[in-house]
């Protein structure tokens, strides 16, 4: 009895793991009918570049950011072939090398820093990508070319500084400008204190950043990922003047202000942060619909372990140990 | 073949997952912020690597846009000048770093109404350091050159 019934206990669990393999099977196979395929539209405004430069994107960026996709036969594969789809979907939307010249030149710059920032912190290629597509991976040497362009491009672009006369505001604004999302200019923010002073060669301004008492103490305290609720950041952005002959750099025309204000309830698409930028001394809301925080958090996304802020004050472990 | 397509498979969900390691830590000593002095102007030397901001308080500030600052009794500035390095998190940008000096200029009245100056430099320790009278009369004028930033 006892040999009987483990028989048949055997013989049902074979039956059923058979019956899970077809399923499974044809699941697969269903998928791969259903698999979705990638279009590849005519190239409309091609990006221009040396060609030492243009290559390395060909090579490592075409298959997503491009309308020149050439897929391998293991992306066609389901489940495989969704995640490329999915993926190249993305990937068009935020920048397309075969529509390049469909973006401003200022707006392909910030573009072309950003894609040498992101595959400098390894987020790009996708690290999911080159594990199978090893040709698409960059090299040390290829992200020094990289820097050097984008540096050069800036230089040719910022390198003179801004020479206009410098603006003053001549009237206070009456009304507070309120941008899309609902967040309102204000200036207590003069008051703060600084947490960080930068500038960047890359689009040739220089900032000031403020923050609340909330962030002042989050950062006392190394609380800052997440940040708490309350804390408010706002960076004050200038031209850069040209250089003087002591080597001085200082503040030209005014040329925006950006708010990040942490509230986990009410920013909950953008990880908790609303975002606001008011550009030039009139101080126009930047943004046309709510979305433009996507692109926001898309490129804080990078320094997600500072809670999406980039300039907060910081050491080297090393120095720490002095 | 197959081992190969599993280990690939298996790369995709781990290098997914894979962060940077973290290279740095907070400094909350580099913020400098004292209640009622507010920002005049800041700037930066990439030839000395280092960038500077000069606070003032409600009479320093309100004193702001001529072309050399008059000196009024009842006048404080500080001039804070950090070392400065390439931002950790993005490339092309550039960050204050610690704190290298704080410039104090005070501005009183003596007796016989006559408008005094008070210069001194500390480190970030309020460790004060040598200056000859030139390098101070120095950097008096270049605190006085200082024009306000416009802000909105």
């Amino acid at each position: 009895m006892f040999i009987d019934m483990n028989f048949f206990q055997s013989n049902s669990s074979r039956k059923l793991t058979g019956i899970i393999l077809i399923i499974l099977f044809a699941g697969l196979i269903g998928m791969q009918v259903a698999t979705p395929s990638i279009q590849n539209p005519a190239v409309s405004g091609e990006f221009k570049a040396p060609k030492e430069i243009k290559s390395i994107f060909e090579r490592s960026c075409y298959d997503c950011h491009s309308n020149e996709t050439k897929l391998q036969w293991f992306d066609k594969l389901a489940p495989f072939s969704y995640m490329v789809a999915a993926d190249v979907r993305e990937a068009r939307k935020r920048y397309n090398f075969s529509t390049w010249d469909s973006i401003s030149p200022a707006d392909q710059e910030v573009k072309l820093w950003y894609m040498v920032n992101m595959i400098e912190a390894g987020k790009m290629p996708l690290p999911q990508y080159t594990a199978v597509h090893r040709k698409a991976r960059i090299t040390d040497e290829e992200l020094s070319l990289l820097k050097t362009y984008v540096t050069q491009l800036s230089h040719r672009n910022h390198g003179a500084g801004d020479t206009a006369k410098i603006k003053v505001v001549n009237k206070s604004i009456a009304s507070r400008p309120k941008s899309i999302n609902g967040i309102s200019y204000f200036d207590d923010y003069k008051s703060w204190k600084v947490i960080a002073s930068t500038n960047r060669l890359d689009n040739g301004t220089m900032r000031l950043v403020y923050g609340n008492d909330i962030t002042v103490k989050a950062i006392n305290e190394k609380t800052i990922n997440p940040w708490p609720d309350g804390a408010i950041i706002v960076k004050v952005v200038w031209n850069m003047q040209p250089e003087d002959g002591e080597g001085t750099t200082k503040p030209g025309n005014f040329n925006n202000v950006q708010m990040m204000i942490k509230d986990s309830k009410k920013f909950t698409d953008t990880e908790g942060w609303g975002f606001a930028r008011f550009n030039g001394l009139e101080l126009k809301p930047y943004g046309n619909t709510v979305a433009f925080a996507v692109s926001c958090i898309n490129c804080h996304r990078l320094v997600s372990k500072n809670g999406f802020v980039f300039d907060i004050p910081t050491r080297t472990p090393e120095l720490a140990i002095k | 073949m197959k081992i190969k397509i599993l280990q690939c498979f298996i790369a995709h969900f781990i290098l997914a997952g894979c962060t940077h390691a973290d290279k740095t830590i907070l400094a909350p000593e580099f913020v400098f912020g004292e209640e009622n002095l507010h920002v005049i102007t800041s700037g930066f030397n990439r030839r000395k690597s280092t960038n500077f901001t000069l606070y003032g308080n409600a009479i320093a500030i309100n004193n702001g846009s001529d072309s050399s600052r008059s000196l009024l009794p009842g006048q404080v500035y500080k001039l804070v000048t950090w070392k400065q390095k390439p931002n950790p998190y993005w490339f092309g940008g550039y960050i204050n770093d610690e704190i290298l000096t704080i410039e104090i200029l005070k501005v009183s009245q003596s007796g016989n109404r006559v408008v005094q100056t008070d210069y001194h430099v500390e480190n970030s320790k309020k460790e004060i350091l040598h200056r000859n009278d030139s390098e101070k009369q120095s950097r008096i004028k270049f605190i006085r050159e200082q024009k306000a930033s416009v802000f909105p």
